[in-house]
């Protein structure tokens, strides 16, 4: 299966926590990346960041475009949002911000001219013929394939030609609980009725074969739809059977990240349905997102144009991905927003952003972890590399901590104490524990690479 | 006023290629004929009997059951219960829906299951039982396919199972314990996949009750079945990119259908990246780092013995040195992880295991001929190739 890609600075244990919701295992939270509230661990994390104190603000849960992202998205800025929007901003740096936000897109995305005029006539070609047909956009995260759509869509409201011509229904796979249940919003959407998913899954089989000639034409958006892919396929199998039925005027447009996720995912009759209408959102190059960016600055002086560049560059590097790009300009903003209204964002402070960022979680994480734990990294680390396997086993690595901690001069934890530090570091998902064995000969792995271990500690000592 | 004529042609050819529309089959008469014989066999003897369909996608299997449907034949004589398995909820539920099919009431699935046999051991119309896309009905032990077509030797029973799917052998495979019995075992008929002589005749058939057979040349035609019938012979396929190949042309302005248009057009759907609107050279490219990654892994591949496995973690430690050389500023594990999901997504890679970690194993997709199509430097790959200081820790 296709991992959601788009959780930028999380780590494994992170994920692990959101898909089963497992409840932390130590109440140490301070050193642990899983405990349960996102903001804690964001506040010890960051809290090694220069002058972003903003960033101890409780986790937001604002209601998103794309919920992928939220993870993501769990920063300084998310938070921030809130109340910038309930004031109205004045000085230019604040203006700035809100105009850097994702949602005050602007109604023309620039660089996606070419995305949009073949969604654009693609959609009114169907309307207008009364054709039924599908689409499929793929791309990485953050490359506007949810914005253009809606921005297809919106201008065909607006057009009033088309206007009553065509009904929009938009699911999002990761809204749903289960893929079933994309049946039952789909239905509510159309009608206004709630039903249950495998009543409304009946009404719409007969909705759309029934070749009913009054009925408007339907355009259906599955977003993330790989979400809805489940082991038999058949909700997606069912979804795009509608198109199929002729005078059903059904046009399916669905968005996914993966590629080839008809050849490697969907089974072969799934794939024949999908038909092959493709769109690919390939990631927004540097001068690209260059132009996003400055498109959102027009008549706005508080950027340096480098500033702009550098961020550009950055994430035209790692990703290309527009949402990246314009959260690291807001938290550049928020950077200076305290101290000075009226003053340029610098190549500086878009540096010392990017630092934060790329320091990253885990050396922050290394860095919070208790003295001993610390030796009892280096001594997995030393054991680790002088015998080139991944797996040791906690034995060795106690063997080995004697040494460092005679070299230290400190007094040598137990042997209960160093399965206790196994368990902190497992949980903080700094090391890997092997399952079903409590004794000390368990396997034991790092999760961090040495480079990490080496890195955080070497600073911590200065 | 020609303009306006052009246009509706290309409307109604686009109607009259849409993959639902059905009037006539060609290239399906003898299948159909077979089927026909089979059900005039079991009119004249009344014995149950069993078939199973098995063909590739878009080879006219439901729509050739949805033809005869239609005919006298099956009309006078037969009770029609038609399922389509992949739009019910969950397995449970074909019993309700065959009972409600059957107009014999609704209720718990034993409830159901006991109303249907009842059905079956009493006196009936034949029922011709089509039940599509039968795979999705496989459980654990088989107990619903098993059920199903075991219906027909129920002594008075009346009725004509046919399953369809897409696997050759599924009885087969599911569904051994049929053998046994000679007069369990299911008939047979196979959907070979179209050639291209059949999907020429259909989209030209098509064209043809549309009026419009002239917009486009006979040779395209022959071009784009073969091309097709050479990849996979799913007439969905064939229909589609004829679709798109008027599609295009309407937006020309002399609103003629050339040979090299179909040609743009299938060069586009099969070309490495699979995607239509696919045009311009130079942005297939991967974002700088990721190159990195895919040369990082490349190195480790053609360094290591064939047994090494590849995890994460290792690729991070060529990557963060070929990044160190090129001064490139990268220290944080995830996201390293991410641009690795980011090359899976795209399919260059393909990472083992639910959680991505340091530990998960890494599997390169591509080879290496269609990684230097997408890296920006060739020289690049060279240079980390030949490196061999990358390797040392
Ligand atoms: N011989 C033919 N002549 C004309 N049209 C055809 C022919 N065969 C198939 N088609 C068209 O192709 C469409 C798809 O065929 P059909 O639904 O029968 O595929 P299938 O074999 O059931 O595939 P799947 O296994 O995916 O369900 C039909 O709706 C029909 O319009
Ligand atoms: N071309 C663009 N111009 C301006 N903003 C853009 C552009 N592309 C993406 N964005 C911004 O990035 C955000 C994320 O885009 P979205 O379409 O949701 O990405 P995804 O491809 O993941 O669906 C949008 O809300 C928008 O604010
Ligand atoms: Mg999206
Ligand atoms: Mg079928």
């Amino acid at each position: 299966m296709v991992d959601s890609p788009s959780e930028y600075s999380t780590t494994p244990c992170t994920r692990q926590r959101l898909k089963n919701g497992r409840p932390p295992r130590t109440k140490r939270t301070r050193q642990s990346i899983t405990s349960r509230s996102g903001s804690k661990v964001r506040r010890s994390i960051l809290g090694d960041i220069p002058e972003n104190k903003e960033i101890e603000i409780s986790t937001p849960k604002t209601p998103r475009k794309t919920p992928k992202t939220h993870v993501k998205n769990l920063t300084a800025s998310a938070s921030k949002r809130l109340d910038s929007g309930a004031k109205i901003p004045c000085s230019p740096l604040e203006k700035a911000r809100a105009n850097l936000h994702l949602h005050a897109a602007p109604k023309h995305l620039p660089c996606r001219e070419v995305e949009y005029k073949s969604i654009h006539s693609f959609l009114v070609r169907k309307i207008n013929d009364e054709l039924t047909g599908s689409m499929y956009i793929c791309g990485v995260p953050g490359t506007g394939k949810t914005a253009t759509v809606k921005r297809v869509i919106d201008s065909l409201n607006a057009d009033l030609l088309m206007k009553h011509s065509f009904k929009f229904v938009e699911i999002n796979g990761l809204r749903l609980a289960n893929p079933h249940q994309a049946f039952s919003v789909i239905w509510k959407e159309l009608t206004g009725e709630t039903v249950s998913s495998s009543r409304a899954q009946t009404l719409l089989n007969d909705h759309f074969s029934n070749k009913k000639v009054k009925e408007l034409s339907t355009i259906l958006l599955v977003d993330e739809v790989d979400h809805i892919c489940n082991r038999k396929q058949d909700v997606v199998y069912n979804i795009l059977d509608w198109p199929s039925q002729t005078g059903s005027k059904v046009v399916v447009i669905t968005i996914a990240n993966t590629m080839d996720l008809p050849e490697r995912v969907l089974r072969g009759c799934v794939t024949s349905r999908m038909g092959l209408t493709r769109l690919v959102f390939k990631p927004y190059t540097f001068q690209q997102l260059q132009e996003i960016i400055m498109n959102r600055l027009i008549g706005n002086s508080s950027f340096d144009p480098d500033a702009v560049q550098l961020v550009a560059r950055k994430v035209a590097s790692v990703s290309g991905d527009a949402r990246r790009a314009l959260d690291i300009c807001r938290r550049a903003i928020d950077l200076v927003k305290s101290e000075d209204e009226s003053q340029l964002i610098t190549i500086n402070h878009v540096n010392q952003v990017l630092n934060a960022i790329l320091s990253g979680v885990r050396v922050t994480a290394i860095r919070c972890c208790c003295l001993f734990e610390q030796f009892f990294l280096r001594a997995l680390r030393d054991v680790t590399s002088s015998t080139g396997i991944e797996h040791s086993t906690i034995d060795s690595v106690y063997t080995q901590l004697k040494t460092i901690c005679l070299l230290e001069g400190e007094e040598l934890p137990n042997e209960q104490q160093v399965l206790m530090m196994a368990y902190r570091l497992r949980d903080s998902g700094l090391t890997f524990l092997e399952k079903k064995r409590w004794d000390i000969f368990r396997k034991v792995s790092l999760n961090v690479s040495p480079e990490d271990i080496s890195y955080a500690l070497d600073k911590y000592n200065d | 006023m020609t303009d306006s004529q052009t246009k509706s042609s290309f409307g109604t050819a686009l109607l009259n290629l849409h993959s639902g529309y059905t009037d006539s089959l060609p290239g399906r008469e003898k299948h159909i004929d077979c089927l026909k014989s089979f059900l005039k066999k079991h009119i004249k003897d009344h014995h149950s009997v069993s078939m199973y369909i098995s063909g590739p996608p878009g080879t006219g299997k439901t729509v050739s059951l949805h033809s005869l449907f239609a005919s006298d034949l099956v009309t006078d004589n037969f009770t029609l219960v038609y399922v389509n398995c992949s739009m019910i909820k969950s397995a449970n539920r074909v019993y309700a829906k065959i009972a409600e099919m059957l107009k014999i009431g609704s209720g718990t699935q034993r409830e159901c299951i006991s109303n249907i046999e009842q059905y079956l051991k009493t006196k009936h119309k034949s029922i011709l039982m089509v039940l599509d896309e039968i795979d999705q009905l496989s459980s654990k032990n088989q107990s619903i396919l098993y059920q199903i077509f075991e219906w027909p030797i129920i002594p008075q029973s009346n009725i004509v199972v046919i399953g369809i799917a897409n696997s050759l052998d599924l009885t087969d495979r599911l569904l051994p314990m049929l053998k046994t019995k000679v007069s369990l075992q299911p008939e047979l008929l196979n959907f070979p996949p179209y050639t291209k002589t059949e999907l020429a005749n259909i989209i030209s058939h098509r064209l043809k009750n549309a009026g419009v057979a002239e917009i486009f040349p006979a040779n395209a035609i022959q071009l784009l079945s073969a091309k097709i019938a050479s990849i996979r012979g799913d007439i969905r396929y064939a229909l589609d990119v004829t679709r798109r190949v008027i599609e295009l042309a309407d937006d020309k302005i002399d609103k003629k259908i050339e040979l090299n248009d179909v040609i743009a057009v299938l060069n586009n759907v099969y070309s490495t990246s699979g995607a239509l609107d696919n045009d311009d050279e130079n942005s297939e490219k991967l974002p700088l780092q990721q190159e990195f990654v895919v040369c990082a892994l490349l190195l480790l591949l053609s360094s290591g013995k064939k047994s090494q496995v590849i995890t994460i973690g290792k690729v991070f430690n060529v990557f963060t040195t070929i990044c160190k050389k090129r001064n490139v500023q990268v220290r944080d594990l995830s996201e390293f992880i991410t641009m690795c999901s980011l090359l899976e997504t795209r399919g260059v890679i393909k990472i083992l295991g639910q959680n991505i970690n340091r530990l998960s194993k890494v599997l390169l997709l591509w080879d290496k001929n269609e990684v230097d199509d997408v890296l920006h430097d060739k020289q690049l790959l060279v240079d980390v190739l030949n490196d061999k200081s990358l390797l040392i820790q």
